[in-house]
């Protein structure tokens, strides 16, 4: 297992760990910024402030009442379906390929792809808040169509690493992806 | 060297002997049979010389039996001394049993144990004879068996009984069970059938009975008529044989004939035959234990002394499945080991040991990695050895382990059951490879016993998983025999929850249809696992306490105490569902009767809601009420989500006319219904008041606004009255609608529906006499807008052209333009006021209709299943990478992805009758602007008319 130290688009540090279970298993696992204390506590204190003013106004206590209710449904909210901790990616040769995000209060959502639908997985480039960056994503194999792609899974969509975190990942991928191609042709011939 | 010699020459010449031997056979038959086909006498043979040649063929036969058996044998092998674990305390060893798992069972005379050894003899358990509760009351067993259960059977001589060790009691250390009484048993088996055998020495009979779970003796058979018999043995044709005490050796049939007896058939004289046993290869094995010897039968030849020497006072003897002898010698108060064919064995397992010694090298060099996955079954975890069955996938390199067959088995029984499973299941289920689960160090000879199996049962590769004491981490091989090509196949364990992915239903549904059109292989590999589990259900249905040919180990379901109330629905629901379908069929007829399809009815019919819903739930209890089985998954939820929703419907639709009926609630209600009805009469007129006179300031045209507000009063007038007509009555309809509400409560909304409609009927008639009125207007402005620009309709070509008008037609057109420009204002603001009201009442309804379609197409069966039992649904699986050690294995853990809500409802909606309106927001302006009718709800394949 070896962790190495990244930036993601914005500039935030992410890492990226890299663990081995086997010659033919991997897990890649990116790991966004905590929840900071700060920011959680200006935008609580900014709520609560905003609050006290309108009581001050309106003189009626339900209105701070309303804004804890406010802050602790928001603050779940947050944390259950828009915070994610870790996104990692498990690749497993000739089994298939797990993308997991996990969000910060513990949810977990996986999805989990066949080797025999995964046709390739490649480093796009897409335009997102007027500058490009890049991202990783696994193309699916159109069943009809064998040289078709049917659709596109973009990975790390949470994290957004950079170029330089990207192309580990891909290499990574690609050593495991390259055994699976190898290994009907050595049958083939033989 | 002159003794190597001598022995090299009689090898060479027995060598001779035999090849000459079959030289001529082989020479002379060559020559004989075209010779004796082609003629038609006997040539110059004589009767006498066939039946000479016969003779000495016989004997010749006999010998050479007899050369085989002694080559193959050795006499007075002695490997090991195991000392009895009592101790000298008390009398000798008596009885010993050899289980399959190579563990011995000794018991000694007069001493209340019943000891557990290992094949080399260190003592793993001691079982004190002793019943719970009762400290004081032990009992001395004569001889011991093990059951197919793996239990512990003992023949109790002085209490005349038979004892079963159960371990599985609530007391921690298990307990002794007396199952039945028997005069005086003295020896105890257990044949192939799982039936135990006791010898009964005072009576002189052999019973045989089975044992059910619990504890209770079925199927009892005798055989009388025998001489004081001492030790019984099972033979691996379903019979047994028997010792008689200084007599004779009887072999009995599976249906309890005398086959024969060894002394009849070999001529063998016993002194005293003691202990008996069959070995792996069927020949019998007899102690005796006055001439000190123990002797083989087999099945051809004469018998061959085995052990001679050393022994002093022979009791019982046992083989176990590696070519070992135990006898147990109750005069030197010990158990001797013999190995009385070990040269035979080193020679069978000569070409094993070198596949051995070349997977050696394979592992040394990695050259292709081909990957091999394993999904085994987590609850086979802690089964006792045995050998794996399951499905294999070539295409995908992938084995499925469905369960576990234990030691002791047949193996052609196995195949047997296999094929039987395998033709109900229509899935190819087959030996994969062998289980070996050792509590202990690792037992070389069960391992090559595991390796030997894969030559009984073929199947490429042989998968072989042992797992070592309670160690997490399994070792697994594969072998295969017939490919050469160098390479070490990479496994993959993975483990998965049977019941979970028997019970759970993959999505998307793989269409059949889809599947046959693409290549068996393009199904993707998680369907095909899933597949596989949920067909062999029937591999499943087996019980724990199943006393069948073979013993499985593999999901089985705890709770079976419902099962009858289960039973008992399913053998009422045929008859129900027979009666519904008569009751709908009469419904639907009288429905489809020409009485109701005359105009004003059938108009009638197709405008109210609540006959709308009543056909619906109709189709829905016809789609319940089909006395066929539900083909696939998705028919059998939906019928299980009609069912649910029918239910909840009508429970909700009681309890809604429970509340209606406490009180006199329906009376208030009709109480208030006249005064509201009044009141909005009444604020309608004043609303007309209003707009008859300046409303909000505006300068209308005076006498179209007297017209049209008198039209309206007028029509209120007859409203008024025709409600006051209907209020003595209103109370009591109201009584008798309410009692609709008892077949759901989306017919009770829908008949709230009709009864706002019926009471806004004169809003309804205000809406559409101003959006004619208003109508009319538009189009002859439009048509006299055109007019002015020197264009017109034309209708024949449907666009618009130029035309040349007169002076004439230019002037009347200008002065009706006119007119009707000024008139425009009055109209549009009744249609204005008159469309807002129609609005509101449609929104009321609009809501009312989108409850009632939430009820009908919430898949609630499914919502129930995805909340309770998350597995039954699934989208996918995930998979957890367990714990690592370098050389094992990968291992995985593989669990249900269920689905998430939004696909569970997406998946499983049910089609409603209505659809929502099909125009958008702008189109509705545009028929609002024109002055078109709208209506609140469109229904499927009803025209607008």
């Amino acid at each position: 297992m070896e962790e190495r130290r990244y930036r993601s688009a914005s500039g935030a540090p992410i890492a990226l760990r890299r663990r081995q279970h086997s010659a033919s298993c991997r897990e890649l696992a990116v790991r966004c910024p905590r929840l900071q204390l700060r920011s959680l506590s200006a935008v609580t204190s900014a709520v609560w402030l905003a609050a006290y003013g309108l009581f001050v106004l309106s003189e009626n206590s339900m209105v701070l009442s309303a804004a804890i209710f406010i802050t602790l449904v928001g603050l779940i909210i947050y944390l259950h379906f828009v915070k994610i901790d870790q996104e990692s990616l498990l690749v497993i040769g000739s089994l298939g390929i797990q993308v997991t995000s996990s969000y910060a209060s513990g949810k977990e959502s996986t999805t989990f792809i066949e080797m025999g639908r995964v046709k390739d997985v490649v480093i796009n480039e897409a335009i997102h808040m007027q500058k490009v960056i890049y991202y990783l994503c696994i193309l699916l194999q159109d069943p009809a169509d064998p040289q078709g792609v049917s659709e596109v899974v973009p990975l790390f969509q949470s994290s957004k690493p950079r170029l330089d975190c990207l192309i580990e990942v891909y290499k990574s991928c690609q050593e495991i992806l390259e055994q699976r191609k190898t290994a009907p042709q050595s049958s083939g011939i033989k | 060297m002159d003794y190597t010699l001598e022995t090299s020459q009689q090898k060479e010449k027995l060598l001779k002997t035999i090849y000459t031997l079959q030289l001529k056979s082989i020479a002379t038959f060559q020559t004989a049979s075209p010779l004796l086909s082609s003629q038609r006498g006997m040539g110059m043979v004589t009767q006498h010389q066939v039946h000479q040649l016969a003779d000495k063929a016989k004997s010749l036969c006999e010998d050479l039996d007899n050369v085989k058996n002694l080559l193959h044998y050795c006499q007075d092998n002695l490997v090991q001394r195991i000392p009895n674990p009592t101790g000298s305390r008390y009398g000798g060893v008596s009885g010993i049993h050899c289980s399959l798992d190579g563990s011995i069972y000794v018991t000694a005379e007069s001493a209340p144990w019943v000891h557990v050894l290992s094949s080399t003899g260190q003592t793993l358990r001691s079982l004190s004879c002793r019943q719970t509760g009762k400290e004081s009351d032990t009992f001395l067993p004569e001889d011991v068996t093990v059951t197919r259960t793996g239990m512990v059977a003992v023949a109790d001589m002085m209490n005349g009984a038979i004892w079963v060790f159960n371990p599985h009691t609530s007391l921690s250390k298990g307990e002794w069970i007396k199952i039945r009484k028997v005069g005086s048993p003295r020896g105890i088996g257990v044949d192939s059938m799982g039936k135990i055998l006791v010898a009964d020495y005072a009576q002189g009979q052999v019973h045989s009975f089975a044992l059910d779970y619990a504890f209770k003796t079925l199927n009892i058979h005798s055989v009388p008529n025998l001489q004081g018999p001492r030790y019984v043995s099972p033979a691996p044709n379903g019979g047994f044989v028997v010792s008689e005490e200084c007599g004779d050796v009887k072999v009995f049939t599976s249906s309890r004939k005398l086959l024969c007896s060894l002394s009849s058939k070999y001529g063998h004289r016993f002194g005293n035959p003691a202990g008996v046993c069959v070995d792996m290869d069927g020949s019998i094995l007899v102690a005796d234990e006055q001439r000190r010897t123990v002797h083989l039968f087999p099945e051809r030849g004469s018998p061959v002394c085995l052990v001679s020497t050393r022994l002093r006072r022979p009791a019982g003897v046992a083989c176990s499945s590696f070519g070992h002898l135990f006898v147990a010698d109750a005069g030197e108060n010990c158990v001797k080991v013999f190995s009385p064919a070990p040269a035979a064995s080193r020679s069978n397992r000569s070409p094993e040991a070198a596949g051995v010694a070349e997977r050696a090298v394979y592992h040394s060099s990695r050259i292709a990695a081909m990957v091999l996955k394993v999904f085994f079954p987590s609850c086979c975890s802690s089964a006792e050895s045995g050998i794996l069955i399951g499905r294999w996938i070539s295409e995908q390199n992938s084995a499925v382990i469905l369960a576990v067959v234990h030691f002791p088995f047949i193996p052609v029984q196995v195949k047997q059951y296999l094929s039987e499973v395998q033709r109900v299941t229509k899935v190819s289920v087959s030996v994969l490879g062998s289980w070996s689960n050792s509590k202990q160090e690792k037992e070389e000879s069960l391992s090559e016993f595991l390796e030997d199996l894969g030559t009984i049962f073929s199947h490429e590769p042989w998968i072989q998983i042992s797992k070592e004491g309670d160690g997490k981490f399994w070792s697994c091989s594969t072998l295969q025999k017939h490919s050469n090509s160098p390479k070490e196949e990479e496994i993959i364990l993975v483990y998965y929850d049977q019941r979970k992915v028997m019970l759970s239903y993959l999505h998307p549904p793989s269409d059949t249809a889809t599947s046959t059109d693409h290549k068996a292989d393009d199904a993707s590999e998680l369907s095909a696992i899933f597949d596989t589990v949920a067909k062999s259900r029937i591999l499943f249905m087996t019980d724990r306490y199943d006393d069948g040919p073979i013993k499985l180990t593999h999901w089985q379901s705890d709770g079976v105490e419902a099962s009858i109330i289960v039973e008992l629905m399913k053998q009422a629901s045929v008859p129900a569902c027979m009666l519904l379908t008569l009751l709908l069929s009469l419904i639907s007829g009288v429905c489809r009767s020409r009485v109701l399809k005359f105009w004003p009815l059938s108009f009638l019919w197709s405008k109210l809601s609540t006959c709308e819903q009543l056909g619906h739930r109709l189709q829905h209890l016809q789609v319940i009420s089909i006395n066929k089985k539900a083909q696939n998954q998705t028919q059998l939820m939906r019928k299980a989500n009609i069912f649910v929703s029918l239910l909840i419907d009508v429970a909700l639709g009681i309890l809604l006319m429970s509340w209606l009926y406490r009180k006199n609630r329906i009376g208030h209600l009709a109480d208030t219904l006249i005064p509201v009805a009044d009141h909005v009469a009444e604020e309608l007129q004043d609303l007309l008041q209003w707009l008859m006179g300046a409303p909000a300031g505006l300068k209308m045209n005076r006498a179209l606004d007297q017209v049209l507000g008198r039209f309206f009063l007028y029509h209120i007038h007859l409203w008024i009255s025709y409600i006051h007509l209907m209020s003595p009555f209103i109370e009591m309809i109201l009584w008798y609608v309410g009692l609709s509400a008892c077949l759901g409560l989306t017919v009770a909304l829908c008949i709230l529906s009709d009864i706002i409609a019926l009471l806004t009927f004169h809003i309804y008639c205000f809406y559409v006499y101003g959006a004619r009125l208003y109508c009319l207007k538009i189009y002859g402005l439009s048509s006299l807008w055109r007019l002015f620009r020197g264009k017109k309709w034309n209708v024949l070509r449907q666009r618009v052209d130029s035309c040349s008008y007169d002076l004439d037609q230019l002037f009347i057109g200008t002065l009706l333009f006119t007119i009707l420009l000024f008139l425009l204002p009055t109209t549009a603001l009744y249609y204005l006021v008159f469309t807002l009201l129609r609005l509101l009442v449609v929104i009321v309804q609009g809501l009312i209709h989108l409850l009632v379609d939430l009820i009908d197409s919430l898949p609630l069966y499914s919502i129930i299943l995805w909340l309770c039992r998350s597995y039954r649904l699934a989208a996918g699986v995930k998979f957890r990478v367990l714990e690592q050690q370098d050389g094992k294995p990968l291992r995985l853990l593989m669990q249900i992805n269920p689905l998430s809500y939004g696909s569970v409802v997406q998946t499983y909606r049910l089609p409603t009758y209505s659809c929502y309106p099909k125009d958008s927001w702008a189109s509705l302006c545009k028929k609002l602007f024109l002055g078109e009718l709208i209506y609140p709800w469109k229904h499927k394949g009803d025209k607008q008319d």
